[in-house]
């Protein structure tokens, strides 16, 4: 019953808010209607705006910031972009359609993480393939006999590599004499 | 050395190099914008002093420069003068100041201190900045007779840089 209340309590509270928060967007709704064109879903319910603004404030980077979501920053900048977001979140505008307004305006960088296109691809296909290349190349270097290995195999098995391969002589020579096994 | 480590070297060090050499020319004031030659946006603004508003699109048919500033500024206070005397100078351009993340009162006692060659406007809800990708004050941007962004400049500007943008927005 109590949470029942507290619900109850908070949507009052919204939907007071959000009717100003409309005639602010009244402002600058030709602008976005210019950028954006029509929203793309209905007018979300007001407890449903603050959950889904806050999603995409985490995918903003604060532009007066170093490396912070806008969800992040106290700055007085991050605070006016996440009005925005509200503002473009409550008037039925999809999440691309709101990270797509503010890369139109302050470019590809305003988004925190990069959209899987044209070079982005490399972004995060190349970590994944360093990873994997550094995997493979223990993997060689591990199965690959160590000289310690050959000085094993000539001596389990009596036959001198040198003699089978000429330009190993000196290297073979060199393990010997390091190990303490010189003829 | 061994030559596979050699190559992998080279291959992680050729491209760091090119990227620097190929931005050599770079000034690390040129935040690249999305918005040149595209559509100015038609942000709607409140006059400084509480009486009026603007529609940017309201200015279409003569160059416009569109100057985003703020008094605790420094650059901003350099470029006052220049941006007076060519306001001045200029009876066909339209000058639009728009004060970012300031107060009215702060911004009103600049321009009282320093004059006033045009109507000022502040943003008070941010979003005539967010149209315009407003990283840092000063920013100014040339907009054409067609409403269309030429230029952009970050920092402050002066008779030299507003004779050759404006030159670019009177094409």
């Amino acid at each position: 019953m109590k949470r029942f209340l507290i619900a109850l309590a908070t949507c009052a509270l919204l939907s007071s808010v959000v009717p100003a928060f409309s005639q602010q967007t009244g402002e600058l709704d030709e602008e976005v209607m210019a950028v954006l064109g029509r929203p793309t879903g209905s007018k979300p319910a007001p407890m449903a705006v603050s959950q889904h603004s806050q999603e995409i404030d985490s995918k903003l980077r604060c532009p007066v910031c170093q490396g912070v979501s806008i969800a992040d920053s106290p700055s007085s900048m991050a605070t006016k972009m996440r009005g925005q977001v509200r503002d473009l979140v409550s008037e039925g505008y999809s999440d691309e359609q709101v990270l797509s307004y503010f890369e139109h305006s302050y470019g590809e960088f305003v988004r925190l993480e990069p959209p899987l296109r044209g070079i982005n691809w490399l972004l995060w296909v190349m970590p994944g393939f360093l990873l994997l290349s550094g995997a493979l190349f223990v993997f060689w270097r591990a199965r690959r006999p160590s000289d310690g290995v050959v000085v094993a195999e000539v001596k389990a098995t009596g036959v001198d590599p040198a003699s089978v391969d000429p330009a190993m002589a000196k290297y073979l020579e060199q393990i010997r004499r390091d190990s303490g096994q010189s003829s | 050395m061994n030559r596979g480590v050699l190559g992998l070297g080279l291959l992680v060090t050729t491209p760091l190099l090119a990227i620097l050499i190929l931005n050599r020319d770079r000034r690390p004031l040129d935040i690249r914008t999305p918005l040149i030659q595209k559509p100015a946006p038609d942000v709607f603004v409140k006059s400084l002093d509480g009486e009026g508003s603007l529609r940017l699109s309201s200015l279409k048919g003569k160059p416009v420069v569109v100057n985003f500033w703020a008094s605790w500024c420094v650059p901003c206070v350099e470029e006052h003068a220049a941006l007076s005397a060519f306001a001045q100078a200029n009876p066909d351009v339209a000058f639009v100041g728009i004060v970012y993340e300031d107060t009215a009162e702060n911004a009103r006692a600049f321009l009282s201190q320093r004059g006033r060659a045009y109507t000022p406007y502040i943003d008070d809800s941010g979003k005539a900045s967010i149209a315009f990708g407003v990283y840092g004050v000063p920013e100014t941007f040339f907009v054409n007779a067609a409403g269309t962004i030429v230029a952009k400049t970050v920092g402050a500007v002066n008779e030299q840089s507003l004779e050759e943008n404006l030159a670019e927005a009177r094409k």
